[in-house]
């Protein structure tokens, strides 16, 4: 016999128990012959299949991932199938955004009675895998790239980053509007009345707001627990950070009831917070600022250019009047979505790498998320390791996949992940990517209202599935 | 002490026969996407000499990498076999970086950064040395360049520093004026103060009539014209005052009430902790590439909440008080205790960077 | 010259190992083969390494003057516990330290020696009291008070047995109220409790204690209440470790390392600490 060699294409096959893989069983019982480069992996149902198992594939070296269950209405637990349905949608999505051919991530309804499916099905999906070979995959982040010193920019994206500079040039707009401080001061006086009378009436414990930062062009948060404390309170352009993060935290909540001052899109974060029970409508105060946007860099940040909201959609006291909407003036985010949209699976993987080589995990963007409140968080978790510890270039790429998909149909496009991160990795466009394909595909919108379940905790059954074989 | 003078093209020439000859030269420039870092120099002509920006993250990482194999292992037939990567070079190899395999000349440094390997020193070196750090400093030589643009969150004045110290350099240069080189060369001119037998070492091989030794006249102008140049530049800093070297106040302070105030908005993230020059801390981690296993070491900051948590379940830091309270804490008075120096060059990342702009320098001034 | 590289551990064999109670295990050491034996006193510590899995300080439960193994006793908790308690005879574990400072046993001669211990606590007094015993015509009266939350939950069971035989050592066992057994004969009370009860006195005697926050919180009130000096109070902490030598960073408590200055400490020097462990 011929000596064997060790195969080289691999494929995991993640399938649910009860109708995949006893359709795979019915197709060895058949004597069907299908592709042996595929490794069966048996869950309870789709719906158990979590993304970090398929990015844990892909860590471990395989060459493409399918995934496989019940026909819709066939699930063994009724609905599992169809949640993960959704999941999948979204992730799979995320993962063509980052540049994963799609040929790689590929998923099937198999019924136990599809033998002959499952033969095809693994065909194809093999054939389409091998298709790839001598096509460079690395998941791996490519050593030269990671670490902030020695990184060379990569040629290879030169071009892409290129047209995303200059779309950052185009959409760069000051605050031209000579009335914007005097209106700013006249807020902040506004505000600090209104913050004193809370106080005094005893209707808060303090109130979360802004004061000057020690560096120039800055604010900070602030509790002000006293009446004095009030004075330090200021509205302007640079009060960028969405206080809503601070509502679930430990050293907050022992403050009592709270008033916060938010902005449209804050107000957005707090009424997700609400619709996830993380936050009691009656224990916080909504103090809602008219909004003429606020400035990174600068100009006129990009998240608030596209945005006509000028009021809070939700507020308990309101400071300011809704001031004329500007012409829109672009938006450059979803026209940066839309740029790597547009370029080849290979120029956006050689730029996520690029952009996550340069990633030192420091966890600010999960710090700043509202949404990030879990007790401990997947990375933190150790039994298993799901993400590895170090900078090594598996855990960053795990890291920040699972941070942008746990925040599917959740994130309210605050944009802080992006303007906290120190290495400047645009992880704005990944939660916008997802934001407009949860908008297209489940007509749903963050942050709008407390009373709609959540895109990825629901399902409709005539749910498109157009990408499932 | 060693002064030389030394013209700009012949830094330039000296520094592509560096790269010439193998070693890596690292130096503070912008990248393609727009910020600055220290990075490694490819053509020398195209860098930034004088006015170079400041870097956002120090160069720590030259020295005690944000992850790094300390050994490996691995079962071969049921026996246990151990590798150590400190004898040799491998660990880089494994890790990678091909590139740390070589000597590294920082140029450019900023003397906040270069006066942060003091603290490393003083941690790394200590019994047991680390050999890892051991080695990343024998191969790291620092040409210090006197800084010429204070940043609003600088405050190296206050914690015994300034933008012309020379403290963890082997060689400092300070450029000169222009009129002061006029009718000697054209191109700008720095005074080269050779502070260590490594950057006598780097610069011996150079010959030719380029460096002027040094005479007293010389270096009595160059006291001088660091003593000008230090005036300027603390004129231009943000009116930050020198903070007295006794932490005695602040750490007698440490049950009071006022630090559940300072870290109120403290979101309990690491970037205070990574882009720090002289944060050390580290967590050492499993790790396994197919049937090789590996025990890292990694960054690891006193912010997060798991960097104390008992298995138990006990956690001594439970909140971001006690954590943002030991950073302050060992910044200015554990490791002041222990070294007679502050565990923070002033360089104002953290504040820069801190997402809710938490400013430690503020908070070490309450105890003035 | 090469220098030593100080996170690589010497490999043991596990040679016995011993249930204590349902998560508790004694494991028994082979010393290394390569002739590195590990030399240590009574109350430092070493990082043990499950191979695959990761790093976790353990206190020498054995005396040195029974050094012919290692032995450490630990419960089952996290990660590296949980695959300590799969590992088995004859297979291998990492080991490095000796770490930290040890009980000035030699300090203690011809006084009187009290031994505190609560639960899982008693690993850690495990080793001077096995050094006491061992010098037992040194030392005066010795006192062992084990405390546990249940009957199940003491360990050391056996060697209870051994120890109270020597002459002059008084053992006291006591389980928390709820925690008794029909058959049970020793005390019910918490350890504070029962020690004030018996209440030694303070002459010129040494308390050594370990056990949980708590129990140590309590006891401490109560030694001071029955006019015991700090000085004469020695108990160890513990922190999370990493590295064991004072770099990275994580087990002070104020500008004391627990690894380095500690784990041994006194309740004066504790006093002088913010409260932070």
């Amino acid at each position: 016999m011929k000596e064997q060699t060790e195969q080289k294409t691999k494929i995991a096959a993640f399938v649910c128990n009860w109708c995949s893989y006893a359709g795979a069983d019915a197709a060895g019982t058949s004597r069907l012959q299908y592709d042996d480069s595929v490794w069966i992996v048996r869950f309870p149902c789709t719906g158990r299949i979590d993304p970090l198992f398929i990015i844990k594939a892909f860590e471990q070296g395989v060459d493409g991932v399918l995934v496989s269950g019940c026909h819709p209405g066939d699930c063994h637990y009724a609905t599992g199938n169809l949640f993960a349905r959704r999941r999948f949608t979204i992730f799979r999505t995320l993962m063509l955004f980052l540049g994963l051919d799609e040929r790689r991530l590929q998923f099937s309804w198999v019924s136990a009675a599809e033998g002959a499916k499952w033969a095809s099905v693994v065909n194809t999906v093999a054939g389409a895998v091998k298709e790839l070979n001598g096509e460079p995959f690395t998941w791996a982040i490519p050593m030269p790239l990671r670490g902030a010193i020695g990184a060379s920019d990569g040629e290879a994206v030169q071009t892409l980053r290129e047209n995303i500079k200059a779309i950052e040039q185009t959409h760069r707009f000051t605050f031209g509007d000579q009335m914007i401080e005097t209106r700013e001061a006249a807020m902040t006086e506004e505000l600090r009345l209104r913050a004193k009378q809370l106080l005094e009436a005893g209707e808060v414990n303090a109130v979360l707001g802004y004061a000057n930062g020690t560096l120039p062009r800055t604010a900070i948060p602030l509790f002000a627990l006293s009446l004095e404390a009030t004075d330090q309170l200021v509205w302007n352009r640079h009060c960028r950070t969405n206080l809503a993060v601070y509502l679930a935290r430990p050293l907050v909540r022992k403050l009592g009831k709270l008033a916060v001052v938010v902005k449209p899109c804050d107000a957005k974060a707090v009424l997700g917070l609400l619709q996830e029970h993380q936050v009691q409508r009656e224990n916080v105060h909504l103090i809602g600022m008219a909004c003429t946007g606020v400035e990174e860099r600068g100009a006129i940040a990009p998240k608030c250019l596209s945005c006509t909201q000028r009021m809070p959609d939700l507020f308990d006291t309101k400071i300011g009047t809704a001031q004329e909407q500007p012409a829109t003036r672009g938006n450059p985010i979803d026209e940066t979505v839309r740029l790597l949209d547009n370029a080849s699976p290979q120029e956006r993987w050689n730029f996520w790498q690029e952009e996550f080589s340069r990633c030192i995990r420091c966890y600010a963007c999960r710090a700043v998320c509202p949404f990030c409140y879990c007790e401990t968080c997947i990375t933190d978790k150790h039994r298993p390791q799901w993400i590895t510890p170090s900078a090594r270039s598996e855990g960053t790429m795990a890291w920040n996949i699972v941070r942008a998909a746990h925040l599917a149909g959740r994130c309210v496009g605050c944009n802080e992940c992006a303007r906290v991160c120190p290495a400047n990795i645009r992880l704005d466009l990944l939660n916008r990517k997802i934001a407009l394909e949860i908008k297209n595909e489940f007509d749903y919108e963050a942050g709008q209202s407390v009373e709609s379940a959540p895109p990825l905790v629901a399902y409709r059954p005539d749910d498109s599935q157009e990408f499932i074989r | 002490m060693n002064i030389y003078l030394i013209q700009e093209r012949h830094l330039r020439e000296w520094l592509a026969d560096i790269i010439a000859s193998g070693r890596r030269v690292v130096a503070p420039q912008h990248g393609d996407d727009g910020f600055a870092n220290y990075r490694d120099v490819e053509n020398v002509e195209a860098m930034m000499f004088h006015g170079a920006p400041k870097p956002d993250f120090s160069f720590k990482r030259l020295l005690f990498p944000q992850t790094e194999q300390l050994f490996r292992y691995h079962w071969d037939e049921g026996r246990l076999v151990v590798e150590d990567l400190s004898a040799d070079e491998r660990a880089s190899a494994a890790a990678g970086e091909e590139r740390d395999k070589r000597e590294v000349v920082l140029f450019g440094a900023m003397p906040c950064d270069a006066a942060s390997r003091l603290a490393f020193d003083h941690v790394f070196l200590a019994d047991p040395p680390d050999p890892f750090y051991v080695r990343h400093r024998r191969n790291l030589t620092v040409i210090g360049l006197g800084c010429d643009h204070p940043q609003p969150e600088c405050f190296c004045t206050s914690v015994g520093l300034s933008p012309v110290s020379t403290k963890g350099c082997d060689i400092f240069l300070t450029p000169l004026e222009m009129e002061v080189c006029n009718g000697v060369d054209s191109s700008p001119g720095y005074v080269t103060e050779i502070l260590t037998k490594k950057g006598e070492m780097l610069l011996k091989n150079v010959e030719g009539e380029w460096i002027k030794p040094g005479r007293q006249e010389q270096k009595v102008y160059l006291e001088k014209l660091k003593a000008a140049r230090e005036h300027k530049m603390r004129s231009e800093m943000l009116p930050r005052r020198e903070l007295s070297p006794s932490p005695e106040a602040m750490k007698n302070d440490f049950e009071n009430p006022i630090w559940e105030e300072i870290a109120r908005t403290c979101l309990s993230c690491g970037v205070c902790a990574f882009v720090c020059p002289t944060c050390h801390c580290y967590d050492l981690t499993e790790e396994r590439d197919g049937h090789i296993w590996s025990r890292c070491r990694n960054w690891d900051s006193c912010g997060y909440g798991y960097f104390t948590l008992h298995a138990s379940g006990h956690n001594p830091r439970p909140t971001a008080m006690e954590r943002y309270r030991q950073r302050a804490m060992h910044k200015f008075c554990y490791f002041l205790e222990a070294t007679g120096a502050n565990m923070c060059v002033g360089c104002g990342r953290c504040i820069k960077f801190c997402p809710v702009g938490l400013d430690i320098y503020q908070v070490r001034a309450r105890w003035q | 010259m090469a220098m030593r590289n100080p996170y690589i551990p010497s490999i043991l064999t596990v040679a016995e190992l011993r249930d204590e109670t349902p998560d508790v295990r004694t494991l028994r050491l082979r010393m290394p083969t390569n002739g590195n034996s590990v030399n240590w006193q009574a109350g430092q510590f070493a990082q043990v390494t499950v191979f695959g899995v990761g790093e976790c300080p353990f206190t020498f439960a054995n005396s040195p003057t029974r050094k012919s193994f290692v032995e450490c006793t630990f419960k089952l908790m996290g990660k590296v516990t949980s695959a300590l308690r799969e590992v088995g005879i004859g297979e291998s574990v990492g080991l490095r330290g000796p770490y930290g400072n040890f009980f000035p046993a030699e300090d203690w001669r011809a006084r009187d020696v009290l031994f505190v211990g609560g639960g899982i606590g008693m690993a850690a007094l495990r080793a001077p009291l096995q050094f006491v015993l061992d010098h037992r015509n040194d030392y005066g009266e010795i006192l062992i008070l084990n405390g546990a939350r249940t009957v199940a939950d003491i360990v050391y069971k056996e060697e209870m047995k051994e120890w109270s035989a020597y002459e002059g050592v008084k053992l006291v066992r006591t389980v928390d109220p709820g925690g008794e057994t029909a058959e049970w004969d020793g005390e019910v009370g918490l350890v504070p409790h029962v020690f004030e009860n018996i209440a030694p006195k303070p002459n010129g005697s040494i308390v050594v204690t370990c056990g949980p926050p708590i129990m140590i919180h309590f006891m401490l009130l109560t030694l001071e209440k029955l006019g015991y000096r700090k000085e004469q109070v020695v108990t160890t902490l513990e922190n999370k470790m990493k590295c064991g030598f004072g770099k990275c960073g994580r087990c002070n408590v104020g500008s004391v390392y627990v690894c380095k200055d500690g784990p041994v400490f006194t309740a004066a020097q504790l006093e002088q600490m913010p409260k932070e462990f």
